[in-house]
This record gives structure tokens, sequence and C-alpha cells, in this order.
């Protein structure tokens, strides 16, 4: 390891765009001139900051910076290849950013964008500036997750779409992330250095491999993790989607790099004999694997595509398993591995210079076209000619043309895969080489089918006649991409050996592979020969497919890896639902079982408190008294309420005519009459019941009842008259007795027709016969008091606070009735004691005396 | 003999002031609804300001102790000011504060606002009081007060879903209760009115049946409370009725009291060294995860916004039980921690869900769509919440996921991990929905949401304060004075320095 430098440059380096980003909303609210030209100076200003670092790391050696936060402190590092990754993600960013302006003219929502665009730097550069696991990951999932404003950013139907499906995969490879480095820090590692080899945690280890393989593999596009990328990246704004394809996904590139050269091999000053280079030998080759299937699965995908930007997208799955190739066969290799981790890193640096560029090529052609359908368009070289030099630079550079920098980076991974080859021996190894041939051949292809059918082809559409270049700063930042393409092509030593070979001294890597391929292979006639080849199957490939229609065969759905994740998402979405579902019924019916034996134990209780006081009642009160006696006494409340009734009917009727003195007649003459009634009537019923037994009595009686109206109307008419009569001085006790004689006629009548037998007997005159009570002993009397605490304990609770209704209750009524005799007689007894009493005390008075 | 100086009886006065808020809170009615809020601000503002003063001395690791009141010769009621109690005391005392604070806005259009005050302020100082206490009784008292004190803020729009839900609060409270106060018999019985100490308080004395009995009771009286499943049932019914502003105090700090209780309960009556001898902790983590992962499972499940953060809060609260069930100090710590953020974040989501209630009359998720433009400081409140309760760093709740995380590793459990991070991935299932919805998603009648318009001045102000709080105890965790610190203090003590 090199001498480590406090610095504070990498801090600030992050820093300042997340701060920049703060003032785009204020400044762009006032001027969106302004706002550009502070966004481009932003990106500037980290770019020239970027290249500061750069140089100071060259020059210094590591830089270290920290401040504390969160859980612990957020570590910055910059060694060579955190620098590198710095650098060219700044110059792309800063390029993306001179184009956006003129592109972004007529979108909506650009203070968004560029606020959005300034944070995914940021955290770009403390992803590739972290100097520990949990620093990385912050910045990881800001990255993930603020780039999803720049996917969603046209917010047009299939931006959501693609933006949705970007989250989900984002936030499902952050936790895959999040517990891979968690079981690092439990196995003792977190900074970007080797993690301790303890036995025993040899599982532990492999998991956390994996999880980290999957979670920054998600991010870099790896197959079968890419689904959403060739969504995300096209309907994103073309300036967006450049940064997107050519930086962000490098963020996966990174981590990967950096699983493979620090995390998982053994610390610095092993022997490359010691058997701990195992481990990550062994992930080398597996994410070589890996690499493999993703460059020609995005291969084959992206030469049926028709869509440019589609197409691109697709290819950035395929250089991404470039890369994962050539770091891949640099872990597998270990101390010959120079070659294969050099050639994946400067791919990574070339495909973010030439992808950016392609992106904002066909960006300018659909900013002035307004298509993306290659097939739709043509002829535009003579129309856009500034545009398609540079298109035509960047294919070359993706498609490894010599002097290109693609080529530099192809030949080195293709050295160090059939170096892989040889370490291993076998024939799996040389399959993977062939592939890859086929790989180059296809890219070659899919770049000249680009190439061709946009720019070169005759011009089908007369619409395309008026097209004009692109606008200047769209070109200018085409330009600034152009010539590092150019640049890293014809000088692949600058980076090689000024950056990579240091790099990879200073962990302790012996570079002297990527001296021999400077020295030995560069430029070299069989590599040469290999490039040229590689073009002519591409053209081949290209002539074959336009002829037969190649292009537009599709796969069998059934092949798609995307439609196994909407099925395995729609089948959890679907068992989610129905787990939902299903526990609503549960509680749904467990409510109702409560309910039920809620009701049923309600019932019970109502049964046995009903048993409770009968039983109480009978043992307080004796037995109930015969139904006659019961009959009768009902009987005689409901006759005295209804003797209360026709006095307040006479009353209500005469009031308001009478002057006071008046009424006061009335009522006394309705109270008469009312009296006589009642009594007449008790009189019967008691007959009756005594003759004929209750059961009959019972049903007479509702007869009866039925003729109460028409008596209580006639008496209160009857009592009107009287008074008046009785004003004028005459008087009335006879014409009282006259008026009650027909009443009683017609209520006996009805009573006796229903009873269906003569038994009326002499009685029932209007004469007042006195009913007297009858006498009773004190037992009775007692039984009496209690049935009176028993006709209060019966009250049901509900109704204890009192109200009018529960005075004209017939229990109240007779209670009432009773408890007036009783104080009577108690206080006639209380007055015979104290009479008594006296006696008594006069008897010791005398006797005293 | 201790010098009796103004500090010895903070702890009091920090139970007292918003007691005496409380009783005047009626008569400060006087001053209209504003000036009433304004008075008993200032009351909450001072709890806020005695329960922060109680921290230094709690970080200094010299628990405060007061003797307050001698029940019967062998019986006293009896505060002490620990770090973890500081840590729940500053937690509750914040929260009160700032649902306080949104109560002056949200519950301008609902009439009874006295009663709602006056047990307002009284459960805040109960659950002081559950914060401070010294021994189990005192535990015991306060923790009954503030249940059932609870009901008249349960039911408090009087509309028969509230009532519904305030008879299925007050019979499950009412039983999980009971069953802690069977705990405290049983404690009672073993070892006598001793303070809680870290190591436990049972001695030697040592009756495995009846240990164990006491332990269950125990657990499933703060189950009840803590929403641990299947001791839940009240949770989903009780938040969508309640008014969103008690709402989020009840989910965030009310249901972590259950959590609290635990914490003493496991901590400093048991200890970890008889906890783990009992080894009946495996059935409590097999529960908690259940919790953790079906509360997620139904979240997804349902559409009223209320019930989904109340099936958050159980899951959420799901974790702290399984941290502790682990018994390993990493991870204890990352639990109080955990309580602590929580209760912000949830806060700050019902605060937003009640203000999507009262002014877009919005209950629903699927009614969310596109307001995100019509409300958007309460979406991007509910955004800044809803990821931080996923763990999205820099959020505070990223810190204590992380912290989790790890203690579990620590402790050798990589099943809790799998919880752990299952729990957040569904947790991202339900809550960024609502979000997508509500930024991304076009309203279905446009010409509808026009008159719907951003919630008032004081809404938006605790609401905002949510976030930032979030925020600061995500960037700054470290900082001496906020929850981590504190955490790292109490679980040193409870095991043993360590």
């Amino acid at each position: 390891m090199q001498p480590v430098t406090p610095s504070l440059l990498p801090l600030l380096l992050v820093a300042w765009p997340l701060l920049a980003a703060l003032v785009v909303h204020p400044l762009g609210r006032r001027s969106d001139r302004g706002r550009d030209y502070f966004v481009v100076a932003a990106t500037g200003i980290a770019l020239c900051a970027a290249a500061a670092l750069a140089a100071q790391v060259l020059a210094h050696g590591w830089l270290h910076a920290g401040i504390p936060a969160l859980a612990g402190r957020l570590e910055f590092s910059a060694d060579h290849f955190g620098a590198l990754f710095a650098l060219f993600g700044a110059f792309v960013w800063f390029c993306a950013t001179v184009y956006s302006p003129a592109y972004l003219a007529n979108e909506p929502d650009r203070n968004r964008y560029h606020a959005a665009s300034l944070v995914v730097l940021s955290a770009y550069l403390g992803v590739v500036l972290a100097g520990n696991l949990v620093t990385l990951f912050v910045f990881f999932e800001t990255l993930g997750l603020v780039a999803f404003l720049l996917v969603v950013h046209t917010g047009t139907a299939a931006a959501k779409r693609a933006a949705i499906q970007y989250l989900w995969m984002t936030i499902l490879g952050g936790v895959a992330l999040l517990a891979g480095i968690m079981l690092v820090y439990s196995l003792g590692g977190g900074g970007l250095a080797p993690i301790p080899v303890r036995p025993g945690m040899e599982g532990t280890r492999t998991l956390a491999a994996v999880l980290l393989v999957i979670g920054f593999g998600v991010k870099a596009g790896m197959v079968p993790l890419h689904i959403w990328l060739p969504n995300a990246h096209p309907v994103a704004p073309s300036p967006a989607s450049a940064l997107l394809s050519g930086v962000m996904i490098k963020a996966g590139a990174y981590g990967l790099f950096r699983c493979l050269s620090a995390l998982f091999r053994p610390e610095v000053g092993t022997g490359f004999a010691d058997e701990a280079w195992g481990f990550s030998s062994q992930l080398g080759l597996w994410v070589l694997w890996l690499g493999i299937v993703t460059m020609a699965t995005g291969v084959v995908l992206a030469l049926g595509q028709r869509d440019a930007k589609r197409m691109l997208a697709y290819h950035s799955i395929s250089q991404m398993g470039f890369m994962l190739a050539g770091i891949g066969a640099g872990a597998y290799l270990a101390e010959e591995g120079a070659m294969g981790t050099a050639g994946g890193l400067m791919h990574a640096v070339n495909h973010a210079l030439f992808k950016a560029l392609l992106f904002l090529g066909i960006g300018a052609v659909a900013f002035r076209t307004g298509r993306l359908d290659m097939y739709a368009l043509g002829g535009l070289w003579r129309r856009m000619p500034v545009t398609f030099a540079f298109m035509l630079v960047a294919s070359a550079g993706i498609a490894g043309v010599p002097l290109f920098n693609g080529f530099v980076s192809k030949c080195l991974i293709h050295h160090a895969l059939v170096s892989a080859q040889e370490a291993q021996g076998g024939f799996a190894l040389q399959a993977a080489e062939r592939v890859y041939i086929l790989v180059c051949a296809g890219t070659a292809a899919s770049f000249i089918k680009l190439i061709g059918l946009v720019f070169l082809a005759p011009r089908t559409d007369a619409s395309l006649a008026g097209v004009r270049e692109a606008p200047a700063g769209m070109l200018v930042a085409m330009g600034a991409l152009a010539i590092p393409i150019v640049g890293l092509g014809l000088r692949p030593d600058l980076l090689l050996q000024g950056v990579v070979a240091n790099g990879l001294a200073g962990w302790g890597m012996p570079d002297a592979g990527v001296r021999h391929f400077l020295a030995a292979y560069y430029l070299s006639s069989p590599d040469v020969f290999m490039a040229l080849l590689m073009l002519g199957m591409g053209a081949a490939i290209f002539g074959f497919g336009m002829k037969t229609g190649l292009f537009h065969l599709s796969l069998p759905r059934w092949l798609s890896v995307e439609a196994g994740y909407h099925g395995l998402a729609a089948a959890l979405r679907d068992a989610t639902l129905r787990l939902g579902r299903l526990h609503g019924e549960l509680q749904h019916r467990l409510n109702w079982a409560l309910r039920v034996s809620r009701r049923r134990m309600l019932v019970a209780m109502r049964d046995t408190g009903q048993a409770r006081r009968r039983l109480a009642e009978t043992l307080l009160a004796g037995a109930p008294g015969s139904p006659e006696q019961a009959y009768i006494e009902s009987a005689w409340l409901v006759l005295d309420q209804e003797r209360q009734a026709t006095i307040r009917a006479a009353l209500a009727s005469r009031r308001d005519e009478r002057p006071e003195a008046a009424g006061e007649a009335t009522r006394a003459i309705a109270c008469l009459l009312a009296e006589n009634l009642f009594e007449a009537r008790l009189e019967l019923l008691t007959r009756v019941a005594r003759s004929n037994g209750a059961g009959a009595a019972r049903g007479a009686f509702s007869a009866l009842y039925r003729a109460f109206p028409m008596t209580r109307a006639e008496v209160a008419e009857a009592a009107g008259l009287l008074a008046g009569r009785r004003a004028q001085g005459e008087d009335i006790v006879p014409a009282v007795s006259l008026a009650l004689r027909p009443m009683l006629a017609r209520e006996r009548a009805a009573f006796r027709g229903r009873l269906g037998a003569a038994d009326a007997g002499p009685g029932g005159e209007a004469a007042s016969p006195v009913l007297r009570e009858p006498s009773r002993g004190a037992l009775a009397w007692a039984r009496d008091l209690a049935r009176l605490v028993v006709a209060e304990l019966r009250q049901p609770p509900s109704s204890w606070p009192r109200s009018e209704a529960v005075d004209a209750d017939p229990g109240m009524v007779a209670t009432r009735r009773r408890i007036a005799r009783y104080s009577r007689d108690v206080g006639l007894n209380v007055a015979a004691i104290f009479g008594l009493l006296a006696l008594f005390a006069a008897a010791l008075w005398l006797a005293a005396g | 003999v201790e010098a009796i100086t103004f500090m010895t009886f903070t702890p009091l006065l920090t139970i007292l002031v918003p007691a005496l808020g409380g009783v005047l809170a009626v008569a400060f009615g006087r001053f209209g609804a504003g000036g009433r809020v304004f008075a008993l601000g200032i009351f909450s503002a001072i709890t806020v300001a005695l329960a922060l003063a109680a921290i230094p001395g709690a970080l200094a690791g010299t628990a405060q102790e007061l003797l307050l009141l001698h029940l019967t010769p062998q019986i006293w009621l009896r505060l002490r000011v620990d770090a973890a109690g500081a840590l729940f005391a500053a937690t509750v005392s914040m929260l009160f504060l700032l649902a306080l604070v949104y109560s002056a806005g949200y519950l301008r259009s609902h009439g009874r606002h006295g009663r709602y005050y006056s047990f307002f302020m009284l459960c805040q100082a109960c659950m002081i009081g559950v914060a401070y206490s010294g021994n189990l009784l005192t535990l015991l008292v306060f923790y009954e007060l503030f249940s059932l004190l609870t009901y008249p803020l349960v039911i408090h729009e009087e509309t028969p879903e509230a009532m519904r839900a305030g008879l299925k609060y007050i019979v499950y409270i009412l039983v999980g209760g009971s069953l802690v106060l069977l705990g405290v018999i049983f404690a009672f019985h073993l070892a006598g009115d001793r303070p809680f100490a870290p190591g436990g308080i049972l001695g030697g004395r040592t009756d495995p049946p009846l240990v164990a009995a006491m332990f269950w009771c125990f657990l499933a009286g703060f189950g009840v409370k803590a929403a641990l499943m299947p001791l839940h049932g009240w949770v989903p019914d009780v938040h969508p009725a309640a008014p969103a502003s008690f709402s989020a105090v009840l989910s965030g700090v009310m249901v972590a009291a259950g959590c609290f209780g635990m914490t003493r309960v496991i901590f400093e009556v048991f200890g970890v060294e008889l906890a783990r001898a009992l080894g009946l902790m495996p059935w409590v983590a097999a529960a908690a995860s259940i919790s953790v992962l079906l509360a997620a499972l139904l979240a997804i499940s349902e559409d009223d916004l209320k019930r989904r953060l109340a099936w958050s809060t159980i899951s959420q609260m799901a974790y702290v039980v399984l941290a502790f069930s682990l018994l390993s100090p990493a991870v204890t710590a990352a639990a109080l921690v955990h309580i602590s953020h929580h209760a912000f974040l949830k806060g700050a989501l019902f605060f937003c869900a009640g203000a999507f209630a009262s002014q877009a009359g919005i209950r629903r998720v699927s009614e969310l769509r596109g307001v995100g433009a019509r409300m958007p400081v309460t979406t991007a409140v509910f955004a800044i919440a809803a990821l931080g309760l996923v763990g999205i760093p820099p959020l505070s709740g990223f810190v204590s996921k992380w912290l989790l995380g790890t203690g579990m590793l620590e402790a050798g459990s990589a099943p809790a991990l799998l919880v752990l991070l299952g729990g957040a991935l569904l947790a991202a299932f339900y809550l960024l929905p609502p979000v997508w919805l509500a930024y991304f998603a076009t309203a279905r009648e446009p010409q509808q949401g026009a008159a719907i318009r951003e919630a008032p001045g004081t809404m938006v102000f605790a609401m905002a304060a949510t976030a930032v709080i979030s925020l600061l105890f995500g960037l700054a965790a470290t900082l001496p004075g906020l929850p981590l610190s504190l955490a790292h203090c109490a679980v040193a003590a409870f095991f043993g320095g360590g």
C-alpha cells in the first residue's frame, strides 16, 4: 500500500455538486439562462477539481478525508482507480451538461433535471471516492434513487413504466448490497481493503461475495439483472441517457472491480503461491463468465432493435460484459492478471466516452428529426455532417477500429482471455474466447447498421430534407467527447502506464503485463489483423442480416428474462393480495364467532338473572297470589289510569273556553263522574272474575276497554254541561247519576256481549257503591311490604334515571299508591305508639309521684 | 446524605408540568383555541426542556433517583432517570410537543377541544412517568394511567367507528394491563420491592416455573401495547379512528412504551443472564419475526392509508422486540435507537396522512393520485419519512437499520438479518407506492383537485420539524446527546459495562 495523505479534496469534490444543486431551484426560477450557465460552471468546477485530485494522486499517492456522519464516519479516499473513475465521470458529466441546455429547451421541469443531475454527480463521485463500504453504500443508494428522477423526467407512460421497473430493481439491488456489506462488517472488514480471512467463515464470505455481486450487478446491467436497463436508458432525455449509460452504470462496474481487486483478495504482500488467492480467483472466474453471458446477450438483443437509443442501451449491457470479463479475468489470473484488469478499466473509460457521445449524437438526430427509428431515417450525413463525423468516431471506438480507443481495451481483454485459457486449460475458456470474437463482430455489425441506416442510406422520407445541423452547444459537447476517443487510441500508454500500472503497483499487484502489452502487442500486426477480421465479420453479419431480415426476428416470449421477472412479480403481488383477503376473511369470521358467543352469553346472563329474581321474589313474598286476584289488581290499575285520563280529557276539552271558576267546577264534576265510573267498573270486573274465572274475564275486559274512549268523550261533554248548570245554581247530584246511567248500561252490554253469559246481577246502578279494602292481617302487610321492595328491585337498571314515562308506568302507580297506604298505616301506628308511650310516661310519673 | 438541589426534583417536575397543563387545559379555553394551544405549548416546551436537561446527567452515567411516595412500609413510588429513560422521555416529550402544535391546525373543525387537550397533556405526563419510573410498581401505575387516559383521545371524534375502536382498545389494554399486574405481583413475591437494577433484581432466588410464568405475563402484557402478533388486534382499528395528531403519538411513542416496558423487564428485572438461562427468547424471536413479515405483507394489501401505517407500526416495533430477543449489546442499543428514530418517522407519516385527510379528504392510498402538486410540503415530508422508514441513507431509518443489521450479525443471528432486510424491502413495497402515486400518477379527475390547498402553518411546521429531526438523527447520529449515545450508555449499564 502507498502512503496516505490527508486531504480535503475528495470531500470537497463530493460536496460541491451537492451544494450547487441547492442553488439550482432558486436560480432557475429567476432565469433559465443564468441557471444553465451555473450548472455548466458547476460541473466544470467539478471537472477541474477531479483533474486536480488525479494530479495530486499521481504526485503524492493516495488521499484521504473523513467527516463524522450517520452511525460512524463518512470516509473518502482516492487511489489511482478512484481518481480515474472520478475524472472520466466528471468529464462526461461536464460534456453532457454543456449539451443539455439546448436539448432541454422545450422540456418541462428543467430545474428538477439539473438539480437531480448535480446530486447524481455528487453521488457518483461519492461512490468512486468512498473510503469504506458504508460510505460507498450511502452514495450508491443516493445515486440509484435520484437517478430515478432522470429516468422518469419526460413523464410519458413509457417513462413511468421504465422508472417503476428501475426503482424496484434498484431497491432490490440495494437490499442485496446492504446485506452483503453487513456481512463484510461481521467478517471484520469494512474499509476498501482486503477482508481478513478467518477460518470457519468461508460460508459467510461466499454469501457476502454473492450478495455484493448481485447488488453491484443490478446497477451494472449484468445479465440476468439487466432488465431495467434497456427500458430506462432510452426513455430519459438524451443527455441523461448519456450519463446513465456512460457513467452511472460504471458505479456498478466500479463496485465489482473493488470486490475483486480489494475486498476478497488476500492482504497486500501475500505471496501469490498462497492459497488465500483461491477465493478471489474463483470469484473472478465467475465474474468472467457472467461477463461473457452478459456481452453475448446484450449484443444479440441489440441487433434486433429498431429504436436507436434502445439499441445503444443493449450495447451498454454488452459493453459492461466486456468490462466484467476483463476484470474477472484479471482477478482469476491474480499475478498474471494485469492485462485483464487494465483492459476492463480502460474499457470502462472508453465506454463512458463513446457511449456518451453516441447517445448525444443520436439525441441531436432526434432533436432535429423527432424520430429514433433507424429504419425511418437516412441520408443525414449531408444534412448533419458534423454530427455524422462525431458519430463515426464514436462508432469506430465501440467497434474496435484500430487507432481508436476501443481497439486497445478490446485487445487487452482478448489477451487476458487467452492467458486465462492457457492457465486453466480445457475448452471452456476457449469457447469463451470464440464468443468474445463473435460479440466483437456483432458489435461492429450493429454500428455499421446504425451509421448506415441513419446517415448513409438513401433518404426515404422527404420530410428529412429540411433537417439542419445540431445547435453549436451540442456540437461543442460532442466534440469534447470525440477528442479523448481518438487520443486514447493513439496514446493508450498515458492511461495504462500512468494510471493503471501505478495503481496496480499501489495495491501490490505486478504491472508487468501492462508494460508488456504496450511494448509488444499494441498495434502489433496480429492484433490489427484480428480487429480487421472482426470488422469484416461484422460487415458480413450486417449484409446477411439486412438481406434476410434476420434483424427483425424477435425471440420467443418465454425466453425473455423480463417476462420471467414480470411473472414472478405478478405472482408475488397476487399472493400478497390473497394473503390480505385471507386475513380479512379470517378476521371477519373471528369477529362473527365472537359476536355470536357474546350474544349467547348475554342471553344466558339474562335468563339466569330472571331466574334469580323469580327465586328471590318467591322467597321473599311467597308464591304469587291466585290468577283472579292478579287480574283484579291489574284491572284496578288500568281502571285508575282510565279515571285519570277521563278527568284530563274533560279538562282539556273545556279549559280554553271557560273562565277559571268554571274550569274548577268542570274538574270537580268530572272527578265525581270518573270516580263513580271507576267503582262501578271495578265491581263489575270483580264479580265476573270471581264467578267466571280470570281467563274469561280477561277476554271480556278488552271489549270493555274498547268502550272507554267513547265514555270518556261523553263524560267530558256531560261535565261541561253540568258545570254550566251548576254555575247557574242548580243542584246537579241527580243529574250526575242520570248522566252516568246510559254510559254504564252501554259498557255492561259490551261486556256481557263479550262474556256471552247473562250474569250481570242487580248492581251497577249509578248510586255509588263503596268498595272496601279487605282487611288484612299483619302477615299480609309484611308480605306486601316485601313485594314492594321486590318490585323496586325488579326495575331494570336502564330505567333508574326516572323520567315522566316511568311515572305513567302501572307498576309505579301501584307502588305509589301502596306507599301512600303504608305510610298512612305507619303514621297511625307511630301515633298509637306515641300515645302508648305518653300513657306509659304518665303512668311512670304517677307511680313516682 | 445527598444534597438536595433543584436537579433532584427535575424528574418530578417533568411529570408535573404537563400534568398541570392537562388540569388547566379546560380553563385555558377562555384564551380561545389558539391561545389555549399556545399556553399548553409553553407547558409542553418546558417539559421538553426539562427532559433534555436530564440527558447530560444520564450520559455521565449517574442515575438520578427520587423516592416519591411511601405507599406501604414495603412499597415506594420511585423515580429514576437513567440513559434509557432519559432517551425515551426526551422522545416522548418532543413528539408530544410537535403533535400539540399540529393539533392546533388539525382540530379546527372538531369540537370537544378541552377534553382533548386535557387528556393529551395528562397522557404526556404519564408517559414521562413510565420513562422515569424506578421500580415495577411505579412503572405499572404510570403505564396503566396513560393507557386509560388514552381512551378519550381514541374516541375523540365519537363516530360509531371510533366508539367501536375505543371499545376494542380498552378491552385489549385492560387485559394487557392485568397481565402486567400479574407479572408485577410475581416479581414482588420473588424479590419484594426492589428498584430496577441492571443485571436483574431477582437475585439467586429463582423458581423456574414461576419465573417463566412471570416472563410470559410481562411479555404478553407489554406485547399487547407493543402490538406483538397475535396481540396486535387493536392497532389497525384504533389508528384510523383516532384523530391524526393523536395517531402520530400513539404509533410513535405509545406502542413503543410496550417495547420500553420490555426493556425494563428483560434487562433490569430479569437481567441478561437470567433471560438467557430461561431459554424462552427463541419463542419471542419467532413471534417477532412473524410480526415483522406478516404485518408488512398485510400492509401492502391495505388501501386505507392510516391502517397501512398502523400495520407498518406493528412491523417496525417487532424489529425492536426481535432485537431484544437476541440479548446482545449492539443490537439492543440499535433497538433503543430505532424506537426513537421510528417515533419521528412514523409521527411524520401520520401527520401527513392527517393533512391529506383534512385538506383533501384523502383517506385511501389510491386517492393520492396527483396530490403532490397540490400539497407539495406534505407530500415531500411524506416521501422523506417513507424513504426513512424503508432505510434509505442518509435518513435516520438507515442508521437504525444499519445498527440493527450489524448488531444482529454480531449476535450471530443471520435469520434475524434476513427478517430485518425482508421487512425493509416490504416497507418499500407498502410505503413507496403512495409516494409514487402522489408525485407521478395523474389525477383521475383533475378539476376535482383544484380546491385542495396546502395544510395550515402549524401543521406544516410540525411535519417539517419531524422531517428535519429525522434527517438530523440520520446525518449526525453519533453526536453526543442524540439517541445513539444514550442507547450506548444504557446498554453499557444493562450488559455490565460491556
